[in-house]
């Protein structure tokens, strides 16, 4: 199973790596904006809306910018 | 040159008109309109500074000097000035606005090239100017350098909080987050905005030089050194100035340096310079 993740990975280009592991870090930063918010607004499931709404907006733009780097990075990166 | 600058700070305008009214929105394009001018005209020496760049004595840089006198009235560009800093890596890049150039060479460079290769590197940088391309990417690399190096900030914010040492896993994890944060916009701004004029300029100066062989020469030889003995950790926000990528992947640590990597392959300029000595096409 581990050989198996481990080829899978070894076959993505670093440049597709680099944008998962972004990826990663920006959900990071959504889940801090999450307890931020809960901790601020004094609760979850009734501030449901409102982090729902920040969930989708934040990802939204996360997906749009992760597109257009993924579109240019594989035009003019040089994979040495 | 200003109108493109100012179309990133140019989108505050509407925010601050919606929250804070008609003088607001004034007093945030003059401001937009005056930060904008500042970094097209302080870019280079900001630059300059980062590197501790120093300029060259007298005694040490009478060839670099003429060398680039004698450039500087072949191409019609205003004669640019030769600066060195420290270095063992062999790093070569020009930063300059408006009508002043610097051409910057590391002590690797010094030690490594020769006085004719040394010409040809001059040439290229040269080319470069003559393209119009490094004012833009002069400005480029200070934004995106400056946030890319927010990363190093994490790393030791994280060191200061006790986390341990620089190569200690907790600071390297946290560089690695910040760097992930970092490196997404850092990226974009280096593929939007910079002018990639390395192919263009490769071919100009091996067809203004008298024996191009010296270009493919400096070239080979600051790739080889890189390859085998580059250590340094480099800026990558800055990496599209330089004459070679420094950049290399050899962990998983490196692996948002590959995000950066938008030189031609080398292999690729080389064959572009031998193309022009093949054809015949150098000043002779």
């Amino acid at each position: 199973m581990f050989a198996i993740i481990s080829d899978i990975f070894r076959s993505i280009k670093n440049w597709k790596k680099a944008l998962l592991f972004s990826f990663v870090s920006y959900m990071v930063v959504l889940f801090g904006i999450i307890v931020a918010i809960v901790f601020i607004l004094k609760g979850f499931s009734r501030n449901l809306p409102i982090l729902m709404g920040t969930t989708v907006a934040y990802i939204f733009l996360l997906l749009l910018a992760l597109l257009i780097a993924r579109h240019l990075f594989k035009k003019r990166l040089i994979e040495e | 040159m200003y109108v493109l600058l100012g179309i990133p700070l140019l989108t505050i305008v509407p925010v601050a008109f919606y929250f804070g009214g008609l003088y607001i929105a004034a007093a945030s394009l003059s401001v937009a309109v005056l930060l904008s001018i500042a970094v097209y005209r302080y870019s280079p020496g900001l630059l300059l500074k980062w590197y501790k760049c120093k300029k060259m004595l007298p005694v040490k840089n009478i060839d670099i000097d003429s060398a680039l006198f004698f450039l500087a009235s072949k191409f019609s560009i205003p004669c640019p000035k030769a600066y060195k800093f420290a270095s063992s890596v062999p790093i070569v890049f020009t930063v300059g606005s408006g009508r002043n150039f610097s051409v910057v060479l590391s002590e690797g460079a010094l030690d490594i090239l020769d006085e004719s290769e040394m010409k040809a590197v001059l040439t290229c940088e040269a080319a470069k100017i003559a393209s119009g391309s490094v004012p833009l990417n002069t400005i480029v690399a200070l934004v995106a350098g400056s946030v890319a190096s927010l990363s190093t900030v994490a790393m030791w914010m994280s060191m200061l909080a006790g986390f341990g040492h620089e190569k200690d896993a907790a600071p390297r994890f946290a560089r690695f987050l910040g760097m992930g944060l970092v490196s997404l916009p850092a990226a974009l701004l280096v593929h939007l905005f910079s002018v990639n004029s390395t192919l263009r300029s490769d071919e100009t100066a091996a067809r203004i030089m008298a024996d191009a062989s010296y270009l493919e020469e400096a070239l080979c030889r600051m790739n080889n050194y890189i390859r085998l003995h580059c250590i340094e950790d480099f800026n990558p926000g800055h990496v599209h100035m330089f004459l070679i990528n420094p950049l290399r992947v050899n962990n998983m640590f490196d692996v948002y340096s590959s995000m950066f990597m938008i030189k031609p392959e080398f292999e690729r300029r080389l064959r572009a310079i031998k193309k022009v000595i093949d054809t015949g096409n150098c000043q002779r």
